[in-house]
């Protein structure tokens, strides 16, 4: 096995773990803020411009290296995923929007869409990865 | 793929350190689950020393 493609391996890992890390943080914030108080005010200003800034940089970091040291299929099997993901939100939002406007169901709600494409993205990924 | 690989005695995860794919994404191909890129499929056929369609038919 190339040096290479064992660094890569280890690399791929390592990226593994701290997009786990910070996947793990942001779901612990949400469920956090969610226990504590659903509206604005729920964490302190400062903390709340800091948690963002980390999900934000880190994620993009994590996830731009993620897919350079990852192999084409893991890299189309994310792309299905982001497929999946999207293409849900553009079907679920308009619907349930159609939905309340006759008075059927609540008004549409961005945590809820953006829980729910994040399950559909994964629900993609798992389908290409292991069917 | 699998019997040039089985010609050579290598495993998945050899063929996939000379490829610097890893091992799934051989095993992938391998199985017809998925279609490797234009240069994947250069980079095997020159590791085999085969023209792309000798590894690959047209289906």
């Amino acid at each position: 096995m190339s040096e290479e493609y064992k660094s890569q391996r280890r690399r791929y890992w390592a990226i593994f773990a701290v997009s786990l890390v910070i996947a793990l943080a942001a779901a612990s914030t949400f469920v956090a803020a969610e226990r504590m108080k659903r509206d604005a005010g729920a964490v302190d200003p400062l903390i709340a411009i800091l948690l963002a800034a980390v999900f934000v940089i880190g994620t993009v970091i994590a996830n731009w290296i993620y897919l350079r040291s990852s192999d084409e299929l893991v890299r189309a099997n994310n792309y299905a995923a982001a497929f999946w993901g999207m293409a849900f939100l553009l079907i679920a939002y308009p619907a349930w929007l159609i939905l309340w406007m006759g008075q059927l169901v609540p008004e549409p709600n961005a945590r809820d869409l953006y829980l729910m494409t994040g399950i559909a993205a994964t629900v993609g990924y798992v389908w290409n990865r292991f069917r | 793929l699998k019997v040039l690989r089985a010609e050579r005695d290598w495993s998945q995860a050899e063929l996939g350190g000379r490829l610097g794919v890893s091992r799934q994404a051989v095993n992938a191909i391998e199985t017809g689950k998925y279609d490797p890129s234009l240069p994947l499929a250069f980079k095997i056929a020159r590791l085999f020393e085969l023209r792309i369609e000798d590894v690959f038919a047209d289906e």
